[in-house]
């Protein structure tokens, strides 16, 4: 099952303080949902374990997550590629900054996220709500998040 | 009223003085999955779940309950129309039980109803409708409309003011009905396309107005 | 005494299912038991570039992983068991365990076993698989067109066989048909929910050589079999058993995978090894039903009479070619599309086509219920367009009863039929004129009334075995039984057939009770165990009763011939002289003098006195080949008021009149009529399997997937007319399925003609509200 979001929250923080939390593996991680590990490979590779839920259905993904297309500090490009139990996801965010006046930016993210497998077939009636609730929470948390730390 | 969150659907259907006072919640309760279902689950974890589909919170909304939440750190009081954060979210927090519904006493001569469109397979609303409608001295004085299944989460109708001081007639209930689903971004799946549920939504509020408006004494 | 047959005794299997007494696969318990999970592919088409199960086996409690490539030379491809002729079959290799591709969500790709179903279950999680993903293709028609993803090397367009039926000149009939109209019909794909999903116990004894294997089978000698080509042991050294079985519905006819993985993990660990599905892996794996994209043409006069049928069939046949898959939607379904009618001229086209999505076999009805909807849908849509009544064209065109046997054009005959009665009594039952003119008077109010009528007939009681092989079906149709009677008089009979809740346990002890003049209770029925029954062809295509409840009464009637010998020999007298009554031999005129059915039990099984040349012991053995197949027929009406503000569909009154000739058990013929009705109304009002576009199935639980429930069902009103069959002992038609093949055109005839006067003629199957909805704003000119 295909699911595509996006947002563009503003941000209370020049576009290179953005960029810089965007690459800080620890900060991303402590927004994201339900993340219990992360473990840096190098510093574009990743490993994630995290465990959320789809209504009544409660999940642990292990993920593999890359950044590349890097064109800093404009835009990046945020793959994982994840599995769970009978189940897998492949997420593609494009992300790209712009000032938007002094000491602001907006953060553009465009989330392209396939689900395969057992998640699919079980989800079509809570899969779409509650993974646009999640995208669309860690990018608004993230935004206010990187605010918070830059004032 | 208060009712306790582990009360189960079976034992609100039994409560005799639930039905003498809130004839919905006994009528919305008969249609929540099957007996089985409704011998073991509660309301308080219906409520707690917050399908997004779910009968009863469009039911809380209307009645314009308030919930009672507990932590080890002290209860606190919240109106259930502020309770329903999205799908399967609510602002209960970690640690945070519901362990109260508190129900105010309804207007009096209130009429109510439950208009729904159900998933053949989940027995899920594709869309549903609660309404409450009081009158007095001919005219209604009150009106409150609630959703399920149409969108995130489930939600009170802002607009209803149209049919107060009126008689409510069918043209006035329409409108009402149409207004009801202005800028609501639809759920769409493969039970449901969007325009196909706004007009569920749309026939629900209607029927579940008039209804309840009948009701109402 | 009066006779058990056609008496409406209670079903025997009955006490023990409903007190949860039953054993089925999944209770089989076993010393040292190991427990199966199989990784399933979670790409609908994807190469398989590695698949690392190397922390899997460090698991606990894991006791071997293999993959594809482990048992690539040492267990062969799931078969495919029936090699239509003459349509340029091709079938590729269907691998146990995925091997360089999946093709399907739910392909198997790796084996755990372990000490544990759960610890089992856990090791898939730590199987990492690299795959590449390929393109998907879930729509049949879209699969067969050029530049579509290519499922398997050798199969251009993916088109697994071409198979075409001609009879008449249908070019012709239409060049010269002054009506000619034409429809897209789809038959959605549907998930046959037997309630027991699948399950395989393989238990390999190293000392004896000897695999036994409890499988969820309708046909435990076709599986003895199949395991047998997979595993590559001798057929002799498998023993195959079906414990109870919760229902099939075609599903468990295939033979499948996992019961080979299961095989070949207990001969090769010595250990005892279970697999059971649950409810979303049976969704992914057990076969699916149906999925045609059709284009119908009919052509006619303009005052009803039909010159021809022409068709063009996209049927999906999924990832692989499962066992019986090439036979349902060609010799099943396009040998069927003159159904009860005369029409002269008929072409049909189909094509097999492999997409990216579960394979599909036999699902009730397989085959017929597609060409008695396509059939029933043009016909309906003909009447409208000539503006006659659509009953009246059904009786212009039904064949008729001083015809038969009657062969149609597609170049099959009919045993026997009386459709205009079997019409004339439903049409009574509802009082057809009386409902047109309420549904007139409705159409002032504004609103919708509607009712559609079907006549049909169908092909089943599979058959002769002669003809089996010339259709490629890689095996018999005869059916078998061993009649063995103890010494104290009490029956067995052993029966080659796998009944699974059709209630052959019942209605063939009441066969063999009447032949020997035996209270019911004195028989006992075997069925399910390929050590103990003779060579069978298993329950489906409702033969059992027609096929092996005729070799049933052939064994009974050869054991009551030795009883007579026997008898003769006692009393003294000639056989001529022994007249059979009350379940005795009596000499006649001489009352006194008799031998009961008991004593002659008794006196052949201790042989004390036997007949000089005759062998001691009471039983035979019958192996019964029917002459044709047989072909129950009827009419099934419904009335609907549709809810135009919300497309919601009311059923009024459903009736189905069925003739499926003498009735052995008319409490078990009501029941099969009901659940077959039922399971069609699901078809045509709520059921479907949907893939997206990725070839993931969205409708993976019964959450989303609309099995009827008993709430939203409507009264069955059945009743019957009795046209005996010429073609078996017992005058019997089968009546498995004709309540899946009849009840979908015909709630769905009934919903179109409500909503006629609103300019809706065709609405795609289920007519969920949300289509009925959309259907009526199209034909508004409104939205979507
Ligand atoms: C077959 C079936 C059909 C159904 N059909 C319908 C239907 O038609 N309409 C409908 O509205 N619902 C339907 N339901 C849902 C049903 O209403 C809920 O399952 C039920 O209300 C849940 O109650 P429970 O007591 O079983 O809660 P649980 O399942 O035990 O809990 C649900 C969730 O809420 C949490 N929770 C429970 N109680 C509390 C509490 N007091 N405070 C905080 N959190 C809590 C739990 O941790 C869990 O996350 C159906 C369910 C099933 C299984």
């Amino acid at each position: 099952m295909r699911l595509e979001f996006s947002g563009a929250p503003e941000i209370a923080a020049p576009p290179a303080v953005v960029w810089q939390r965007l690459l800080d593996h620890r900060f991303v991680a402590s927004v994201a949902p339900g993340v219990e590990s992360v473990e840096a490979v190098d510093d574009r590779h990743f490993k994630v374990v995290s465990a959320f839920g789809v209504g009544s259905v409660k999940l642990k993904f292990q993920l593999d997550v890359e950044l590349s297309e890097l064109t800093p500090p404009k835009s990046l490009k945020l793959s994982a590629r994840g599995r769970a139990p009978g189940s897998g996801v492949d997420v593609s965010t494009r992300l790209a900054i712009e000032p938007v006046a002094p000491n602001r930016s907006r953060l553009r993210w465009d989330a392209t996220s396939e689900v395969r497998g057992t998640v699919a077939s079980v989800g079509a009636r809570l899969l779409k709500g509650t993974a646009k609730q999640l995208t669309e929470s860690f990018w608004r948390k993230f935004a206010a998040r990187v605010a918070e730390r830059s004032k | 009223m208060r009712i306790g969150a582990t009360t189960t659907y079976r034992e609100l259907l039994d409560s005799k003085p639930l039905r003498a006072k809130y004839p919905l919640i006994a009528e919305v309760t008969e249609h929540i999955g099957d007996l089985q279902v409704r011998n073991a689950g509660t309301i308080g974890g219906g409520l707690a779940h917050a399908d997004p589909a779910a009968d009863m919170p469009p039911v809380m909304l209307v009645l314009d309950a308030t919930f009672v939440l507990q932590s080890k750190g002290g209860k606190r009081s919240v109106p259930a129309r502020k309770f329903f954060k999205g799908p399967f979210t609510t602002v209960l927090k970690p640690g945070e039980l519901l362990v109260e519904i508190r129900l105010p006493g309804p207007p009096k001569g209130a009429g109510m109803a439950y208009a729904s469109f159900e998933q053949a397979a989940s027995g899920y609303a594709l869309a549903g409708a609660a309404a409450l409608v009081a009158v007095a001295k001919g005219v209604i004085a009150r009106a409150e409309l609630a959703f399920t299944g149409v969108a995130e989460t489930p939600f009170l109708a802002p607009a209803t003011k149209p049919l107060i001081g009126t008689k409510g007639d069918p043209d006035a209930i329409g409108r009402v009905a149409e207004a009801a689903m202005a800028g609501v971004e639809a759920n769409d799946d493969i039970h449901a396309g969007r325009e196909y549920r706004l007009h569920l939504a749309r026939v629900a509020a209607r029927r579940a107005l008039t209804e309840a408006l009948a009701r109402a004494t | 005494m009066a006779t058990l047959f056609g008496s409406g005794i209670k079903r025997r299997e009955d006490p023990r299912l409903v007190t949860g007494r039953a054993t089925y696969t999944d209770d089989v318990k076993l010393p040292g038991l190991l427990y199966a999970a199989i990784l399933r592919s979670t790409y609908a088409h994807a190469k398989l570039k590695q698949v690392d199960v190397a922390k899997a086996k460090q698991a606990a409690g894991v006791v071997a992983v293999y993959t594809g490539a482990d048992l690539r030379d040492k267990v062969n491809a799931v078969p495919c068991a029936w090699n239509v002729p003459n349509c340029d079959l091709k079938v590729p290799p269907h691998p146990v365990l995925a091997v360089d591709k999946v093709r399907y969500v739910g392909d198997g790709i790796a084996l755990v076993v372990a000490e544990s179903r759960a610890a089992a279950r856990d090791a898939l999680d730590l199987i990492e698989v690299d795959y590449d993903p390929l393109d998907a293709v879930v729509d049949p028609e879209r699969a067969a067109q050029k530049g579509a993803p290519q499922l398997h090397a050798d199969v251009p367009n993916n088109v697994a066989f071409t198979w075409k039926v001609t009879g008449g000149d249908a070019d012709k009939a239409f060049a010269e048909a002054p009506v000619k109209l034409e429809q897209r019909i789809l038959q959605p794909r549907l998930l046959p929910t037997a309630m027991e999903p699948r399950a395989a116990c393989a238990s390999y004894n190293p000392g004896t050589g000897q695999l036994t294997c409890w499988i969820t089978s309708q046909n435990p000698h076709i599986h003895r079999f199949l395991l047998s080509v997979m595993t590559k042991l001798p057929e002799h050294r498998i023993r195959v058993i079906a414990p109870e079985v919760g229902g099939g519905f075609g599903s468990k006819i295939p033979g499948y995978a996992d019961e080979a993985l299961v095989s070949f993990a207990s001969l090769d660990l010595g250990r005892p090894v279970k697999w059971t599905e649950d409810r979303s892996e049976n969704y992914k794996v057990t076969i699916h039903g149906r999925d045609h994209v059709e284009h119908v043409e009919l052509c006619g006069t303009k005052d009803g009479k039909i010159t021809g049928l022409r068709t063009r069939v996209y049927a999906g046949l999924g990832g692989y070619a499962s066992t019986a898959a090439p036979g349902i939607p060609t010799i099943l379904h396009g040998l069927m599309y003159s159904g009860p009618y005369a029409i002269p001229n008929i072409a049909g086209t189909v094509y097999g086509v492999y997409t990216t999505t579960t394979p599909v076999d036999a699902y009730r009805g397989a085959g017929r219920p597609e060409a008695t909807f396509l059939l029933e849908r043009m016909i309906d849509l003909y009447a409208r367009k000539i503006g006659m009544d659509p009953v009246e064209v059904r009786r212009k065109n039904l064949i008729p009863n001083d015809k038969f046997p009657y062969t149609v054009a597609t170049g099959i005959t009919y045993d026997s039929g009386n459709y205009q009665g079997a019409l004339d009594k439903a049409l009574q039952m509802i009082d057809y004129k009386k409902f047109r003119a309420e549904q007139a008077k409705a159409r002032k109010d504004g609103r919708y009334l509607g009712i559609g009528v079907t006549t049909y007939c169908e092909i089943c009681g599979l058959g002769p075995s002669q003809v089996a092989g010339a259709v490629g079906f890689g095996g018999g149709l005869y059916d078998s039984a061993i009649v063995r009677v103890y010494p104290t008089g009490v029956v067995r009979a052993y029966i080659g057939a796998k009944p699974h809740g059709q209630g052959e346990e019942t209605t063939f002890a009441q066969i063999v009770a009447d032949e020997f003049g035996l209270p019911v209770e004195n028989v006992e029925v075997v069925a399910g165990d390929t050590e103990a029954t003779p060579q069978g062809w298993g329950t489906y295509g409702s033969r059992t009763t027609a096929v092996c409840g005729s070799a049933v009464k052939v064994a009974a009637q050869r054991v009551k011939a030795k009883a007579k010998q026997i008898a003769a020999h006692l009393l003294e007298a000639n056989e001529a002289d022994l007249d059979w009554k009350d379940g005795k031999f009596v000499v006649k005129g001489s009352p006194d003098k008799s031998k009961s059915f008991g004593e002659l039990a008794l006196m052949a099984n201790v042989a004390w006195n036997m007949p000089p040349g005759v062998e001691p012991g009471l039983e035979a053995t019958a192996f019964f080949d029917p002459t044709n197949f047989v072909f129950p027929f009827g009419t099934h009406i419904c009335t609907v008021e549709v809810d135009a503000e919300t497309g919601e569909v009311k059923i009024l009154r459903y009736i189905a009149v069925d003739d499926c000739g003498p009735q052995i058990n008319p409490m078990i013929v009501e029941g099969q009529v009901h659940g077959g009705v039922i399971q069609g109304l699901g078809e045509a009002l709520q059921e479907r399997a949907v893939y997206d576009e990725d070839g993931q199935l969205l409708t993976g639980t019964l959450m989303d997937y609309a099995v009827p429930k008993a709430s939203q069902m409507p009264k069955i009103e059945t009743a019957h007319t009795v046209t005996p069959s010429p073609v078996n002992p017992l005058g019997v038609k089968g009546v498995g399925e004709t309540g899946t093949i009849a009840s979908v055109p015909t709630l769905v005839n009934a919903v179109c003609d409500a909503l006629a006067p609103l300019g809706v003629t065709h609405i795609d199957k289920p007519l969920t509200p949300a289509r009925v909805w959309t259907a009526i704003q199209q034909a508004k000119g409104g939205a979507r």
